[in-house]
């Protein structure tokens, strides 16, 4: 009758309380790493688009001071012809790649001697799609 | 009683082993999320800083331009400085200016973000 007293189980609590404590540690530092890499991800994603955005911007500045050195010299047009700038009356337009989804799309009206930019837009150059997805962790393919 | 004792300790030691395995590896996955965590903001902020100075130079305001910032990004002295802003003017012809514009750590030695800018400063205006 004396064993009856001593059940097994209770030699193992310490090991249920280990496992609980462990398994609770693991997931939670599992859910900040995750998040932080997300994070990460997010923001290098963002200064990348950002380069490309001003990469764009910077060639479009570009044309726009040949347009500017076109109003100075009339030998300028053929020039402005072979950057792809296209010329309809007064108004100039042209439109520089930022990636493959993207474009930056600019005309600008002249006002001899002086000229204004009309528009300054990023487009979609291709057909938006949702991303459903829910990458828990980053899985190398 | 003896037998129950031994078995007892036996448990407690592999129970403490596994948790001091288990600890290490979380507290390295704490660190590593608090470094990525860190260096994210900062590239957040780098980013946001160097694009807001490059408009205010497309729209001529040169002297709004703040350089010196401290470890939670707010504007401070120079003595105080945590990260700088470095405007460098690589290229300048007749209108266009060609500058670069990046922001350095200056604890850790290393530049968090850097652009290229041009910027014409001719006869622009927006409609």
């Amino acid at each position: 009758m004396n064993e009856n007293k001593y059940p097994v189980t209770n030699i193992g609590v310490i090991s249920l309380m280990m496992i609980f404590i462990v398994l609770t540690m693991i997931i939670f530092s599992t859910l900040t790493l995750t998040t932080a890499i997300n994070h990460s991800t997010q923001t290098s994603k963002y200064a990348d688009h950002i380069t490309e955005y001003y990469k764009a911007n910077n060639k479009a500045e570009e044309k726009i001071s040949l347009i500017e050195d076109a109003l100075m010299n009339d030998d300028y047009y053929n020039v402005l012809k072979e950057e792809g700038i296209e010329i309809k009356n007064d108004t100039y337009s042209f439109i520089e790649t930022i990636n493959d989804k993207q474009s930056l799309s600019v005309t600008v009206k002249i006002t001899y001697p002086s000229y204004s930019i009309t528009q300054w837009q990023t487009v979609y150059t291709s057909e938006w799609e949702a991303d459903n997805s829910v990458t828990l962790l980053p899985i190398e393919k | 009683m003896k037998k129950r004792s031994s078995l007892l300790l036996v448990e407690l030691m592999i129970a403490l082993f596994v948790f001091c395995v288990a600890c290490g590896v979380s507290l390295q996955s704490f660190a590593k999320s608090s470094s990525l965590s860190k260096d994210a903001d900062d590239l957040n902020h780098a980013v946001t800083i160097v694009e807001s100075t490059a408009e205010q130079l497309k729209a001529t305001q040169k002297d709004s331009i703040s350089y010196y910032y401290d470890s939670d990004w707010n504007t401070c002295n120079e003595d105080e400085a945590y990260f700088v802003l470095v405007l460098q003017e690589t290229k300048s012809a007749s209108s266009l200016k060609q500058c670069n514009i990046s922001i350095f750590s200056n604890k850790e030695e290393k530049t968090i973000y850097s652009l290229e800018y041009e910027y014409t400063t001719g006869g622009t205006s927006y409609e």
